[in-house]
């Protein structure tokens, strides 16, 4: 896959410069993903903006042997899986159980209309997803990444991400058929 | 589904938000971070563009995540005791090769009996008891036991799924044991029909050597593979004739042919189908290190060791004491008055001896859910039988999640062993590998049953043991014996 940086020799930048080139070529996808994981928007927000000063931090050490996206995918997945695990988040979990998908401004009828849909409860069953398989659902077919550059990123070998990958969409289809969802 | 979660892109955005999320908000917010680095004078300088060689040190570490070790079964230390043993045999067409041992113990006037089968694939699903009967009538007369019921856990065995069975059975008289070579036949039937039954035959008596070691289980459960969620968990136990058994279970089907084990004096096993091993020969309780091999789909085997020592159990203290609160203080034996001062809240049921309460304790074990309760029962108006009742979570009953049941299992056996018996000097907790198989129990009632036999203190370490019992449709009510 052809990359941003492939045409950016961010190298060649001041590190400020080539983090805000990062931010606006990845923040999005960033948070969004980020998002996935957390499923909270102020978090993803923090976590996401955490991703980007540690890439700062960092941007001297990288080796190059991986794309930048791939990397900055892995920080951003050690850094949700890192809340996820954190007390602050066990805390806030039992008071924060549930945050609806759409942000919270999304109260028009059309969107209520959207939130009844095929597509929600298929975006809600893969949120409901215990993580270990969300995150293999996620990066492969939300991100599009292939199960090599998943193994990269999260450092489990392809054969396991396999299982998973199986595993995950058999439970996907039972939590969204409960949903009521349709084939 | 597969067409559906090629469209997970558009769809996912679509459902977050069709606006921008990272905003001009965030990349200011992180530039002022970066800001207060720069001050901070922390901003790493860059070295140059090339490369940079790094030295990675990598740190082999298997994070075993606890060890139970359990000394129990003393073994009676007879140079008379005789020891029938033998290997079961004879695949049939309802459960392939089935292995075990039979053990007469003329001491103790008991018999035994512990096996697995594999339920072959195109008899899956079906529902299954099984029995073990003396062939022998003059034998089975003189044992008062002509057939013995087996615990097999209700529900359907699954096709491939091996099943461990074990069951004492006390003999009324002590007999000749070259006249079982008659034998001990295994049925498995169900309610309509015998499924299939082997028998035990061609006997072998042999002098029991003088036991070496107690019975020792050892588990294991480490990270393989680097998955957190793959475990292993690696059951050793040592025979009293100084051979051991070992017995895995992997979480991850996918892997589950894939290990091997090796003992530290080089002989190789290698797992059968079912998880036993064949008997490694000589290993020394507290020096045998098991390494075990594991490879993975690629090809690639990764090795760890496995240490067998004493060790502490894996037991979250926490969950341990929050429940320990409706135990604390109690004693087998104890006054029924005693009790009520303890635990005011149990309510007398059914019968002056039948106390019971509900409590949540246990809900905190992922395959149990709701109200659990507790009862106790009195014996000659001392504490005699406590038992545990619980109901498991429906959700138990998927591919995935059995192995996890499983291990939870063996998990709410440590829980239990040291809330009732910290000092392990009074209970038999069950073997864990023999204990019902739990994969079959999803939203059933399961009871874990303590008993004290008061009538023989003299023997104390068999005075006391456990029994668990898949309770399905029945009432579950105490039984006084």
């Amino acid at each position: 896959m052809s990359t941003a940086e492939d045409e950016f020799d961010w190298r060649s930048e001041r590190n400020e410069d080539a983090i805000v080139y990062f931010m606006r070529q990845y923040g999005e996808e960033i948070k969004r993903l980020v998002y996935t994981f957390v499923k909270n928007w102020e978090q993803a927000e923090d976590i996401t903006q955490d991703v980007f000063v540690t890439l700062y931090t960092k941007l001297d050490t990288f080796r190059g042997d991986s794309a930048v996206r791939s990397w900055i995918y892995t920080i951003a997945i050690n850094r949700s899986k890192d809340y996820l695990r954190s007390w602050h988040h066990r805390k806030i979990s039992f008071t924060d159980k549930w945050m609806p998908l759409t942000s919270a401004s999304s109260t028009t009828i059309e969107e209520d209309v959207i939130q009844n849909s095929d597509n929600k409860m298929l975006a809600d069953s893969v949120l409901e997803l215990p993580l270990k398989y969300r995150e293999v659902v996620i990066l492969y077919y939300y991100k599009q990444f292939s199960l090599k550059e998943i193994s990269s990123i999260i450092g489990v070998n392809e054969g396991t991400l396999k299982t998973r990958l199986i595993r995950g969409r058999n439970k996907l289809q039972e939590i969204y058929e409960k949903k009521g969802g349709r084939e | 589904m597969e067409k559906k979660l090629s469209n997970l892109n558009s769809i996912l955005n679509d459902e977050m938000s069709t606006e921008k999320v990272f905003t001009a908000k965030d990349e200011a917010a992180v530039l002022r971070k970066i800001e207060e680095l720069r001050y901070a004078k922390i901003k790493p300088k860059r070295k140059s563009y090339a490369p940079q060689v790094l030295t990675a040190a990598v740190v082999a570490g298997i994070a075993f995540a606890g060890y139970e070790v359990m000394n129990y079964e003393k073994a009676p230390n007879s140079a008379e005791k005789k020891e029938v043993k033998e290997q079961f045999a004879a695949p049939n067409e309802q459960f392939s090769e089935p292995k075990g041992t039979v053990t007469y113990d003329p001491d103790t006037k008991t018999l035994d009996v512990k096996g697995s089968v594999v339920n072959k694939s195109q008899h899956a699903g079906v529902p299954f008891k099984m029995k073990l009967a003396l062939k022998n009538p003059s034998i089975a007369e003189a044992a008062g036991v002509p057939e013995v019921l087996v615990d097999v856990p209700k529900g359907e065995m699954r096709a491939g799924d091996p099943f461990r069975f074990a069951s004492s059975i006390p003999l009324d008289a002590e007999i000749d044991p070259t006249a079982l070579e008659n034998g001990i036949e295994v049925v498995f039937y169900n309610d309509e029909s015998v499924l299939s039954s082997y028998i035990i035959s061609d006997l072998v008596v042999n002098e029991a050597a003088a036991p070496k070691a107690t019975a020792i289980n050892v588990e294991t459960l480490s990270e393989v593979n680097g998955d957190e969620d793959t475990q292993l968990n690696v059951q050793v136990t040592f025979e009293k004739n100084n051979s051991a058994e070992i017995v895995y279970v992997m979480n991850d089907e996918n892997y589950r042919k894939n290990v091997t084990f090796e003992v530290r004096d080089e002989n190789v096993v290698t797992v059968s189908e079912d998880g036993v091993v064949e008997a490694v020969e000589n290993p020394t309780a507290d020096e045998t290190v098991i390494i075990v091999k594991y490879q993975d789909e690629t090809g690639e085997v990764l090795e760890f060791e496995v240490p067998v020592k004493l060790a502490e159990s894996e037991v979250d203290e926490g969950k341990a004491a929050e429940a320990r609160q409706y135990f604390e203080g109690l004693t087998w034996g104890m006054s029924k008055e005693k009790f009520r001062k303890i635990v005011p809240n149990a309510v007398a049921k059914n019968h002056p001896d039948y106390y019971s309460m509900k409590t949540d304790s246990f809900t905190h074990f992922n395959f149990a859910k709701g109200d659990s309760s507790i009862s106790y029962i009195f014996k000659e108006n001392k504490l005699a039988k406590i038992s545990i009742s619980f109901n498991t979570n429906e959700n138990y009953d998927t591919e995935t999640s059995r192995y996890d049941a499983e291990d939870q299992f063996s998990q709410l056996y440590l829980f239990l062993y040291k809330i009732f018996d910290p000092d392990k000097k009074n209970l038999n907790i069950p073997d864990y590998s023999f204990a019902p198989n739990p994969w079959n129990i999803s939203g059933t009632e399961v009871k874990v049953h303590f008993y004290v036999n008061l009538e023989k203190p003299e023997t104390p370490e068999h005075d006391a043991y456990t029994t668990i019992e898949i309770v399905g449709q029945s009432d579950g009510q105490p039984i006084l014996k």
